[in-house]
């Protein structure tokens, strides 16, 4: 496993070095003005000669998007722990799910900094809204692919329908919930950046909008830069968690 | 403590017009520790009336009766245990986790049972209490589900094809293996299969089932000696007087 890792950091940088050296030269060669597209070297500039402001900024887009995603992970966990036990809310449910699920966050953003403030509940809100969804599908669909040798195995002991969910259905469902989270935990971090958009004291995308309105595109991309490695960080971590966790993949 | 099933029939609904007859007019009475096959062509009905019995499935008409339980009393009592093609252990749960969890759901603390290192010694695999279940071979994986099904301490076996994905060997040596915990629990053990031989080999009592509908149609008791030796003249005797019948009706 720690092999197969270092070699997908390997071939991580093989992609991106190339890329980037085609960038360099290409702003270089045809000399874009930096209001258009600066170079990789003048955005790592940037980023390091403000290092303290991107670290304050990129803790709490952080601790925003994880916050949001537990808050999400949980609420979706628990919709299908009700589901899984009672199918016959589904219907009600999964209505109600879908409702949240299509309101564009673009609108209830706004609404949420108003009524909450400049604070991080609203970013916690917006991103736990954006993660719910995904979480509650897959291990919904996770609690119901547990094996039917092993559902007739407990229906021969005449366990209760709360003794098979928890030995049966909930261990069927890990491998769903870390599917989830690896889209999500990605999506979080989006969520929290588009809830700061819409008015923030602090973070990457309140650090992201003034640059913006600045045209400081140097200031902006140094955050996209962060972002994404934000990203992967939190990606390789739900990876790193599903490999302790879910111990017996590939085995039925 | 026998088991009876008197004037069962199943059918199964694929749409509301269209009902396909499973099983038709099942007569079957079982003696207390009596052994017993059910050996049938596929799709004769076989699995479906070992899973009625279970309180799997559930007939449309007539029913079963175990110790004047019905399927679902015998399972609240925990008198059936049910074994399956798959082993259908836990993965995420370690050999002694998962024999031991056979115990823990629905306990009957009235019954003394075998522990379960003491079961795993029964089924020789005392070494491997902490080993995870995906850690060993298929055959292991069977003799965990085994001993889980002993763990029961339960009056009726089930067995549904335990061994028909393992190989030759391996399952020869299972099915001794199970003659052997059968003399020593003397539970009743109705053994649905596909083999011919390993029916005579172990049950007191073969019944022959044909197809569509599912019927009981021919019924050998087996007076052979145990352990029984499959190469001898009467042995093969058995097996044609059985082949015969299967050929007839399927």
């Amino acid at each position: 496993m720690k092999r197969l890792f270092s070699s997908d950091l390997w071939l991580a940088f093989l992609i991106i070095a190339p890329v980037l050296l085609s960038w360099e030269i290409l702003v270089r060669a045809l000399q874009l003005p930096i209001y258009l597209l600066p170079s990789p070297t003048r955005i790592l500039r940037t980023l390091f000669e403000n290092l303290a402001l991107y670290a304050n900024a990129s803790a709490i887009t952080l601790s925003e998007a994880i916050a949001g995603l537990l808050l999400g992970l949980s609420a979706g966990a628990l919709g299908a722990t009700l589901l899984g036990l009672w199918p016959r809310m589904e219907r009600g449910v999964m209505t109600l799910a879908i409702l949240v699920k299509s309101t564009p966050l673009v609108a209830i953003a706004p609404l949420l900094t108003i009524w909450l403030g400049f604070g991080v509940v609203p970013k916690i809100i917006i991103t736990a809204l954006l993660t719910f969804f995904p979480v509650l599908v897959n291990v919904l669909s996770g609690l119901r692919s547990t094996d039917v040798a092993l559902l007739d195995t407990f229906q021969s002991w005449h366990a209760s329908r709360w003794e098979v969910f928890l030995n049966a259905r909930v261990p069927s469902a890990v491998p769903h919930l870390f599917a989830a989270l690896k889209v999500t935990a990605p999506l979080a971090l989006i969520g929290a950046v588009v809830a700061e958009w819409t008015g923030a004291s602090g973070g990457l995308g309140r650090t992201m909008w003034l640059a913006y309105t600045n045209l400081n595109l140097p200031f902006l991309f140094a955050a996209v830069f962060i972002l994404a490695a934000m990203g992967v960080a939190l990606y390789t971590l739900v990876v790193i968690i599903e490999d302790r966790v879910f111990f017996w993949e590939g085995t039925s | 403590m026998n088991l009876s099933i008197s004037n069962l029939s199943h059918s199964y609904n694929h749409s509301a017009s269209e009902a396909r007859l499973a099983l038709k007019d099942i007569h079957l009475e079982v003696q207390p520790s009596e052994f017993v096959a059910l050996i049938g062509p596929s799709g004769c009905g076989k699995s479906t009336l070992l899973r009625i019995i279970a309180g799997l499935v559930v007939p449309t008409q007539g029913s079963a009766r175990l110790a004047q339980m019905n399927p679902k009393q015998a399972t609240a009592a925990k008198q059936i245990s049910w074994m399956a093609q798959k082993p259908a252990l836990l993965p995420w749960r370690t050999v002694y986790a998962n024999v031991a969890l056979a115990q823990k759901i629905n306990p009957q603390n009235s019954r003394s049972l075998l522990s379960p290192l003491e079961l795993l010694d029964l089924v020789r695999l005392g070494d491997f209490a902490s080993a995870h279940t995906f850690t060993l071979s298929g055959g292991m994986q069977q003799r965990v589900a085994l001993a889980r099904t002993l763990a029961l301490g339960a009056d009726y076996w089930l067995m549904d094809e335990p061994f028909t994905a393992l190989d030759e060997l391996t399952r020869e040596s299972l099915t001794r293996e199970v003659l052997g915990l059968w003399k020593r629990f003397h539970p009743t053990v109705l053994w649905v299969t596909h083999s011919i031989s390993e029916a005579v080999r172990m049950a007191d009592r073969v019944l022959v089932m044909s197809r569509s509908p599912g019927q009981i149609h021919a019924e050998h008791r087996i007076h052979l000696i145990r352990p029984r030796d499959e190469t001898a003249p009467a042995f093969q005797d058995v097996v044609r007087l059985i082949r015969t019948d299967l050929a007839l009706k399927s």
